[in-house]
């Protein structure tokens, strides 16, 4: 009687691990569909613009800026919260967004653009 | 500019009776005749003089980089004489802005095997500079500002003017042509910009 209460526990036991496992590996994949991979959005700067000069992204996404000009720009915080350096022919600057923004080229005030992101 | 061609007339009317040899009246309608054409082709009031007006390109090549080089010229003197953070800035894109400009025209007239050749236009706008300079050194302060941002104002006008309807139509080698199509948009962009800080500073 002994052993057969023992044996009746461990594969209760070993039943009971098996559901839990089971359990965890179909939350992991709930949760990885619920939350897509950041992406990343590109703005090019070119002809003294930036195309596009409006971008909608996910929080978390990254916008690339890359200077496609002949001339010298930068990405500025329209509160000048926070500012790129200058970014000579070809040079990039990355930031990951979580906020949306607006912003301009310091050394070009009239390039405009804008950050918007979609909750 | 109306007032100047105004000006330019009467003045010629006047020499007409001042100057009692026929030789000199020759010269001095000359240098009347230059300096009206200039004129007209930078403020882009007369189609048919610009008809009428043919560069090469070794010749649009040095009108292009004297007109850039005379807005350097005139940003290196905002840098030493102004104090005004918006103008000592747009005096720095200018520099580097007209600076990035030369350095393409120059590898393509390189590339090209170009000489850049001087011809009236050229020294028609060197000789403004020597005038403007003058004007722009004898002020100080916020009268300076002024006078710098204005000019710029005039001079990105007459500069987009005459690459749009003079250089960009008449020159003949398509790298060339499309070089001064390239520069188009930071031009305009620099025109705005000094409109911008000129409304600003004479509220």
């Amino acid at each position: 009687m002994k052993r057969f209460i023992i044996i009746t526990i461990v594969c209760i036991l070993g039943l009971l691990a098996c559901t839990s496992k089971n359990d965890k590996s179909n939350q992991d994949t709930v949760t990885q569909e619920a939350v897509p991979a950041a992406e990343t959005k590109r703005v090019e700067i070119q002809n003294m613009q930036f195309n596009p000069q409006q971008v909608t992204v996910a929080p978390g996404d990254t916008v690339l800026f890359i200077n496609k000009d002949i001339v010298t720009h930068n990405v500025t915080e329209e509160n000048k919260a926070w500012a790129s350096k200058d970014l000579p022919t070809n040079q990039e600057f990355k930031i990951k967004v979580d906020t949306s923004f607006n912003y301009y080229c310091s050394l070009h005030p009239v390039m405009k653009g804008k950050v918007l992101v979609a909750k | 500019m109306i007032f100047f061609v105004t000006f330019l007339a009467i003045t010629y009317s006047n020499n007409k009776l001042k100057y009692k040899t026929m030789k000199k009246l020759k010269n001095q309608g000359f240098i009347q005749f230059v300096l009206l054409l200039s004129a007209l082709l930078f403020y882009g009031l007369e189609s048919k003089a610009q008809k009428s007006t043919t560069l090469t390109d070794p010749e649009i090549a040095s009108v292009a980089v004297t007109a850039n080089q005379i807005d350097i010229d005139y940003a290196n003197i905002a840098l030493l004489r102004s104090k005004n953070a918006e103008v000592l800035n747009f005096a720095h894109t200018m520099a580097n802005d007209h600076k990035a400009i030369i350095d393409q025209a120059v590898a393509l007239v390189t590339k090209l095997g170009v000489t850049p050749k001087t011809n009236a236009v050229t020294k028609s706008l060197l000789d403004g500079e020597k005038t403007t300079i003058k004007k722009l050194k004898a002020k100080k302060g916020v009268a300076f500002d002024k006078a710098y941002i204005s000019n710029e104002v005039a001079y990105h006008k007459a500069v987009i003017g005459a690459v749009e309807t003079l250089l960009i139509p008449q020159a003949k080698n398509a790298e060339l042509k499309a070089l001064l199509v390239k520069v188009m948009p930071a031009l305009k962009e620099h025109l705005a910009h000094a409109e911008m800080l000129n409304k600003s500073i004479n509220k």
